[in-house]
């Protein structure tokens, strides 16, 4: 489905006015001049005229912490009990289109064979807003992965600004047309229009199908320790990206109380391959960084046919070291 | 060609060096550190105000040390890190060549701890105001706000372990964080989890930490890290009367023993 209407700024606040009291709305928020996305009860704590926030907000879905059950010994037997993993339906309000498409690799590496409870029971109450870019910076590169700055994949709705303070709104899925159902007053039907004039200019910095070729093709070189040495193997990359899913799990507690967790895991730690007999298949960090690239290029194209990269950029603003993505691309295209 | 890349020069073509490790402007309009294993690239060599990752975090790297004899790039904070890993017995005098910069910018090549010493001695600097201000606001703190200030500001950690892996005095080819027979560090992000990680980091670094602020320049969720092992600096300082990065022969307080020392418990 898609229809399109009109909404003025105005109204976009009467809109969350409506959304909040039986939602819990996340959204980006300044802090420091950095954005996160944060639990918001007001529409002026919201950013929306950001680039990127610091963390994606996979966490909404998979968060850094998510406890599978909790187990208690009691008469000689272990009784377990799962908590709820959401309780309200959730609105992520003026998220990034690349944001937005992440959902779908995440939703198709949770539920694809083995269905994740808590993801699935989280997926279901997710409702996703997103925001057209008006603005990128030099670590945007949607665009070389397939998406645009005004892609609706992965949203429920989505809001393009335009002009005089109105919202283009494009209705993607049926979930979106509830919450328009809201108050449908507030919006103005209007045709399609051409986004392309409203949005951020993002240059392609890559081929991707031929990135993708390259990176199969190229496991031993040379060039992935040169490419590497400024990389000191902290999480940052993979705990802001929106696509990592790695885990942990990990029994919190004693032998008789405690709880089963799943912590996020990222492939850049030693600890990450390290087997039980202490052998290391991974030993150096140039082995994990072709395996952060790999994988998101290689690797989840052979799992699930789709790259786990959405030109977010986040990495690359985040990493203490500079460590560009984009730049290793480029450099396997160039072999 | 600057006097930067001419030092740097001088010292690939007399066969001095394999790798030099200094700055460069990168792709994002910042600059990031770079890896010249050859004078050709040696144009790419910068140094400006912007260049503040501290590159002696790199001379424990298995691949960086693979390529032989090293040359850093070392501002005041690197350089403080040299003596205080040397007190260590981590490097020892020449294994690596200094380029220093001095506080208006201008660089010297360094070849022993005498000179990095001297050099230290006539280049200090005060830490920045705002550190400062911050710190005295969180001692002036009762004990019950301070903990709630250090709670608030933990629970927003994501455990990434940035400030573990930029610092160059977190050279543990094994950390405590990469031991899961028993997991000492809990891997949950939580607020135990958490002051589990923070805790250890700062015990770790008290009286060796020489105040680069990398780890909170790393630190995606802003946490003030530097001022624990600051604080603890200062303690230290109080209670034996040392600091680290001054000296390659630094005894440090919480691993030696002085007959003065005012615990008698080890006599």
């Amino acid at each position: 489905m898609n229809n399109y209407k009109l909404i003025t700024k105005q109204n976009l606040h009467s809109f969350f006015d409506a959304l909040q009291p039986k939602n819990t709305i996340i959204a980006p928020k300044e802090i420091n001049k950095k954005y996160y996305f944060k639990p918001v009860d007001k529409f002026e704590d919201i950013a929306l005229d950001y680039i990127q926030t610091v963390l994606s907000a996979k966490s909404v879905l998979f968060p850094r912490s998510d406890t599978l059950f909790n187990y208690h010994r009691a008469d000689g037997d272990y009784n377990i009990d799962e908590p709820s993993p959401i309780e309200k339906n959730t609105i992520v309000f003026g998220m990034k289109p690349c944001d937005a498409s992440s959902f779908v690799y995440l939703s198709n590496f949770f539920l694809k064979d083995y269905q994740d409870k808590n993801i699935k029971e989280r997926l279901e109450k997710l409702y996703i807003i997103s925001l057209s870019c008006k603005e990128a910076d030099n670590a945007c590169f949607c665009t070389s992965v397939g998406s645009n700055p005004a892609s609706t994949k992965g949203s429920d709705l989505n809001l393009t600004l335009i002009e005089n303070d109105t919202y283009y709104v494009e209705v993607v899925t049926e979930k979106g047309q509830e919450l328009i159902n809201y108050s449908a007053d507030l919006f103005q039907d209007t045709k399609e229009i051409d986004k392309s004039k409203y949005i951020a200019n993002v240059p392609q910095k890559f081929d991707v199908e031929q990135a993708k070729q390259n990176i199969d093709s190229i496991f031993e070189s040379p060039l992935w320790v040169k490419d590497s040495l400024a990389c000191l193997g902290c999480g940052i990359c993979a705990y802001a990206c929106p696509t990592c899913t790695c885990f942990d799990i990990q029994d919190i507690g004693s032998q008789f109380n405690g709880s089963r967790v799943r912590n996020w895991d990222s492939c850049a730690f030693d600890l990450f391959t390290k087997h039980a007999s202490g052998h290391n298949p991974r030993p150096v960090q140039s082995q994990r960084w072709r395996n952060r690239i790999k994988h998101k290029f290689e690797y989840s194209v052979e799992n699930l046919g789709l790259i786990s990269c959405v030109g977010c950029g986040r990495c690359i603003r985040s990493c203490p070291t500079s460590m560009n993505i984009v730049k290793t691309v480029q450099i396997f295209q160039g072999v | 060609m600057t006097e930067l890349q001419n030092i740097a020069k001088k010292l690939f073509d007399d066969g001095s060096i394999n790798l030099l490790i200094g700055y460069s402007n990168n792709e994002n309009g910042g600059t990031s550190a770079i890896f010249i294993d050859n004078s050709a690239d040696i144009d790419k060599l910068i140094y400006n105000e912007n260049c503040h990752q501290n590159l002696m975090v790199y001379f424990q790297k298995p691949e960086v040390k693979k390529f032989g004899k090293l040359a850093f790039v070392v501002s005041l904070p690197g350089l403080k890190s040299v003596l205080e890993i040397a007190s260590e017995n981590q490097i020892k005098d020449g294994d690596a060549y200094f380029i220093a910069i001095d506080k208006d910018g201008n660089p010297s090549l360094l070849q022993d701890f005498h000179q990095i010493e001297d050099f230290i001695t006539n280049n200090q600097t005060k830490p920045p105001m705002g550190l400062l201000k911050l710190m005295e606001k969180i001692n002036n703190m009762t004990r019950e706000e301070r903990w709630q200030y250090w709670t608030d500001e933990f629970s927003k950690c994501i455990k990434c372990y940035a400030c573990r892996s930029v610092c160059p005095l977190c050279y543990c080819t094994q950390c405590i964080t990469d031991i899961n027979i028993p997991q000492w560090i809990s891997t949950e992000s939580s607020p135990i989890g958490n002051l589990d990680w923070h805790i250890a980091r700062a015990m770790h670094l008290a009286g060796r930490c020489i105040g680069c602020g990398e780890c909170m320049k790393a630190c995606p969720v802003d946490i003030p890290l530097a001022l624990l092992t600051a604080n603890l600096n200062k303690s230290i300082a109080i209670h034996f009367g040392d600091e680290p990065g001054m000296k390659a022969d630094y005894k440090y307080p919480l691993s030696h023993y002085k007959l003065e020392d005012k615990e008698n418990f080890i006599r």
